[in-house]
């Protein structure tokens, strides 16, 4: 008996010995498909319609756009034939009008020939159809127009009165009526976005409510092969790809979801798959014991909190109704304010390993690192020489002092958790959030926020109105790269939006934002965009915490991660390569 | 019998009217917006508005709630109702709504049928062996491993089994495809383990039961071998309850998959229901909510049918009950619509 279960216990262990494997190997599955990991199932592959990161992954490689744009953010013509700019000619003098040469020759995957006509539909349907998420980020397409088979011409525009942002416009002919020429400074990253990617007419016409789900069409290196369930598409090489079939590696790809992180960092380490980015960031040191590549970029997505300013207690109203002067007075709200600013420190949590893990650096200012609006340094008597790279803006004794000047009437009506910190019920948020009121606790002696996690749409809805909370917490997506798409949050403009929770509207703010967005001088842009990030730190109705890096795991078989692998978490998965 | 399935199927209707209404209800008090979803961030307030009444959300709640059922009218949005077995298209995915289900499904009802078989294959035999020799240590052993059957949560499972199996020993993947058997056998047993546990107990004290009637002791004085006594006299007899466990497990595990799919990025319907309350799809959930309903219902009656089958004792008491429920429904219709 002794004896068979020593025989039994050898061989158990050589078993476990021949099967335990270390790094990560193909397991089971076709080594000419590269398999990623989406965090999400993708919506219909209809890039006019459908705007988020997981469908926008998918359709990059079978829709392309009039212009492309590079992982290290500069852009080159794509389905143009060259780039437009004013010196060419292809931008007219004022800055308002693109004329698009399109490459002659190129075919979607059914093999209709792409034109001018196409691209007119793609913006018309993006513009004006009822289900369209994209219209805001395209609203200053003022027209798109034919010239010949391959030449297109897209007018610029903004509206010629601030009360027209109530219509809807539902054609071009509407957008003529309220819309004059202008210049419009992201032309060139609209254009390259990949909500533009151009579209079949005649195919999408014909396929009706089935495009995007049964019916897909492109120019692009990859076609849609298969969709089996939502969790699942399959994409095989378009052989006829105009940019050179011969130069993407991988004959199919394989989106696969996965929304558990723990599970993600399995599969790379099996070799199921050999990509993803939505990684559990506590075991990042695992999947690099495992073998596999950890690709870090500085990301576009900044983490920020709001006071809302329409709270009597954090904001900034005159006479009891929500000031939307922009030209603030000193307060008992504005003290409290600035105590919470004080109290707050974002470098212990970009540090805690089950939130950020390292993987994200402080922010100074409402405006991600390497974006035009950015602005540099710290000049003596700006706000951001307040900002330091190991502390934040944290500082205790500013925090005691503006808590120590609250009148006492306003005092007596401060009491554990009467300032509510709204934050949508994501995890990671109410870490974030939780993290702050243990802060502010910590340096103001009093348990003054009382957090409220909630569906992240009902934040939305209560932020039209700044009703209901003082202060939120949440993040920002940048996927345009350029400016203009971060000023949304801050742009008195964006008041009933939802996207604009302090309520927040300064003159100098609102000015600049347009200065920026209507001029393509670079240098008015920057000194626009540098003018809104003093006024916002001055004011402080935002706490700019940290910019998330983004992060991809990837099989150590795959190649030219730097070239393929955008700050936008987005891959172009035709540029990598097999090694 | 048949009239028997028909008044069952029949009060399908009543089942699936509640089911809807309280999902249905549920949905519109839950704080969330599809209008706001489908428009993405940056909507201007009139774009907002104006898609709103396109998907009908600005009417009063039943209206809301009779569109649902009778259809609505809209050049983008519009569809027959659930009456007319149309939901029209979901939110997000702008699928068939109950396309999608029907595709799905047969994922989700391979997993539940292997979990099933798992369950019954290893529940019945252990439940067997430990109410032959109650209270010994085989029983003892049984009894803290159903427990923990029992008691272990599904997601700590799954990861326990992955890290082990996928990770460690590379024996199965951690990925499931329903096109691949052997990537089904973690989900399956992740799956089996409560029911496995559920179904060994009810075998145990069902049989504990039989094996103490006269007859099972007559058997035995007559010089029966046991392994006759248990498999000709006693487990048929002790099979109704275990059955109809089995059946009710059956239609909690084709709920029940939704952790297991999508800890295992399995592709059944419990993954699309899960996506579709994460992003407010109405559709999608009322649609996947009475389709779940429905074969709960079906699964029920078959077991009952099933019933007459192993046990005719139950076949004849259900013709008796016919008579006077059909009775009852007349009355019913009779006091509904008058005479």
């Amino acid at each position: 008996m002794k004896k068979q279960a020593a025989v039994l216990a050898l061989a158990a262990i050589a078993a476990a010995g021949t099967f335990a494997q270390k790094g990560p190997a193909l397991r089971n599955r076709d080594p000419e498909t590269l398999v990623f990991v989406l965090a999400a199932a993708p919506q219909p592959l209809d890039p006019s319609i459908y705007t988020t990161l997981n469908e926008a992954q998918v359709m990059r490689e079978i829709n392309e756009t009039i212009i492309g744009m590079k992982a290290d953010d500069t852009f080159y013509p794509c389905l143009a034939e060259t780039l437009p700019t004013v010196a060419n000619g292809l931008v007219s003098k004022d800055g308002s009008v693109y004329t698009i040469k399109l490459r002659k020759g190129i075919k979607f995957h059914n093999g209709k020939e792409l034109t001018a006509d196409d691209v007119v539909f793609t913006f018309d349907r993006i513009l004006h159809h009822p289900k369209s998420s994209t219209k805001g980020m395209f609203s200053a397409v003022m027209l798109v127009e034919k010239v010949d088979k391959y030449t297109a011409r897209i007018h610029f525009g903004k509206l010629k009165k601030p009360e027209y942002a109530t219509q809807v416009l539902t054609s071009w002919a509407d957008r003529a009526k309220v819309m004059a020429p202008s210049p419009y400074g992201p032309a060139l990253n609209m254009l390259a976005h990949y909500c533009s990617g151009i579209e079949s007419k005649e195919t999408v016409e014909a396929a009706g409510n089935d495009y995007g789900t049964k019916v897909v069409v492109g120019t692009g290196p990859y076609k849609l092969a298969s969709w089996p369930n939502p969790q699942e598409v399959n994409l095989v090489r378009n052989d006829a790809w105009w940019g050179g079939a011969k130069k993407v590696a991988y004959k199919g790809v394989q989106f696969r979801t996965m929304a558990e992180q723990p599970q993600v960092n399995n599969v790379l380490m099996t070799g199921e798959v050999d990509m993803a980015f939505n990684l559990a960031r506590l075991d990042l040191k695992g999947l690099k014991n495992a073998g596999l590549t950890v690709t870090t970029k500085n990301g576009v997505t900044i983490w920020y909190g709001t006071f809302n300013m329409n709270s009597d207690l954090v904001g900034q109203k005159r006479g009891g109704k929500l000031d939307l002067t922009g030209k603030y007075e000193d307060g008992d709200t504005t003290h409290l304010r600035k105590a919470i600013f004080y109290s707050m420190n974002s470098i212990p949590f970009i540090h805690q390993v089950d939130l950020f893990n390292g993987q994200a650096q402080p922010a100074n200012q409402m405006m991600q690192p390497g974006f035009i609006g950015h602005v540099e340094g710290a000049a003596a008597g700006t706000p951001f020489a307040e900002f330091n790279q190991n502390t934040w803006y944290h500082n205790r004794g500013k925090a005691k002092a503006e808590f120590a000047a609250l009148s006492a009437g306003f005092r007596a009506k401060l009491s554990n958790g009467c300032v509510t910190l709204a934050v949508g019920s994501i995890p990671d948020r109410v870490k974030v959030a939780n993290n702050i009121k243990d802060e502010v606790k910590a340096d103001l002696g009093m348990d003054l926020i009382k957090v409220l996690p909630m569906v992240n749409a009902q934040v939305i809805q209560m932020s039209k109105k700044g009703e209901g909370y003082d202060m939120v917490v949440g993040n920002w997506f940048t996927p345009t790269m350029d400016p203009d798409y971060t000023c949304i949050i801050y742009n008195g403009d964006s008041i009933g939006t939802g996207m604009n929770p302090a309520l927040y509207n300064n003159e100098i703010v609102n000015e600049n934002i347009q200065k920026g967005r209507y001029s393509l001088d670079a240098a008015v842009r920057k000194a626009a965009y540098t003018k809104v990030q003093t006024q916002l730190m001055s004011d402080k109705p935002y706490f700019p915490l940290l910019y998330e890096w983004t992060i991809f795991a990837t099989n150590p078989r795959v190649g030219n991660l730097d070239n393929a692998i955008f700050k936008t978490k987005l891959v172009d998965i035709h540029l990598l390569t097999r090694q | 019998m048949l009239k028997y399935i028909t008044k069952r199927i029949l009060m399908l209707v009543p089942v699936l009217l509640g089911v809807t209404f309280i999902v249905f209800s549920l949905m519109y008090v839950t704080p969330s917006d599809p209008a706001q979803m489908m428009l993405g961030a940056n909507a201007s307030p009139a774009a907002y508005t104006q898609m709103r009444a396109d998907m009908g959300l600005n009417q009063p709640f039943f209206m809301q709630y009779l569109h649902f059922l009778f259809g609505f009218k809209s050049a983008v949005f519009g569809y027959k109702g659930l009456l007319f077995g149309d939901l029209g298209r979901s939110y997000v995915t702008n699928r068939n709504v109950f396309e999608l289900i029907l595709s799905s499904f047969p994922n989700t009802v391979y997993l539940a049928l292997g979990a099933l078989l798992l369950s019954i294959v290893v529940g019945v035999p252990i439940g067997i062996l430990s109410a032959t020799k109650p209270y010994s240590v085989v029983d003892m052993v049984f009894t803290v491993f159903a427990l923990l059957g029992a008691s272990m949560p599904v997601f700590w499972i799954a990861m326990v089994l992955i890290y082990t199996f996928a990770n460690q020993f590379r024996i199965f993947p951690a990925m499931a495809n329903p096109r691949d058997i052997w990537s089904l056998v973690l989900p399956i047993i992740t799956l089996a383990m409560y029911s496995m546990a559920i179904i060994m107990r009810m075998t145990r004290s069902s049989m504990l039961e039989v094996m103490r009637q006269d007859y099972i002791r007559t058997a035995r004085v007559k010089g029966m071998p046991e392994a006759v006594v248990i498999r000709k006299h006693a487990l048929p007899n002790a099979l109704i309850p275990i059955l109809t466990v089995a059946g009710l497990q059956f239609g909690a595990l084709l709920g029940g998959a939704v952790l297991t799919e999508k800890i295992f990025s399995y592709p059944g319907l419990g993954s699309i229901m899960v996506d579709a309350i994460y992003q407010k799809d109405t559709p999608q959930i009322l649609g996947s909510v009475c389709f779940v309903a429905i074969v709960f219902t079906l699964v029920n009656l078959l077991v009952d049918i099933l019933y007459g089958i192993i046990d005719p004792r139950v076949k004849v008491s259900m013709q008796k009950a016919r008579k006077p429920l059909l009775e009852d429904t007349k009355h019913a219709f009779a006091r509904i619509f008058g005479k």
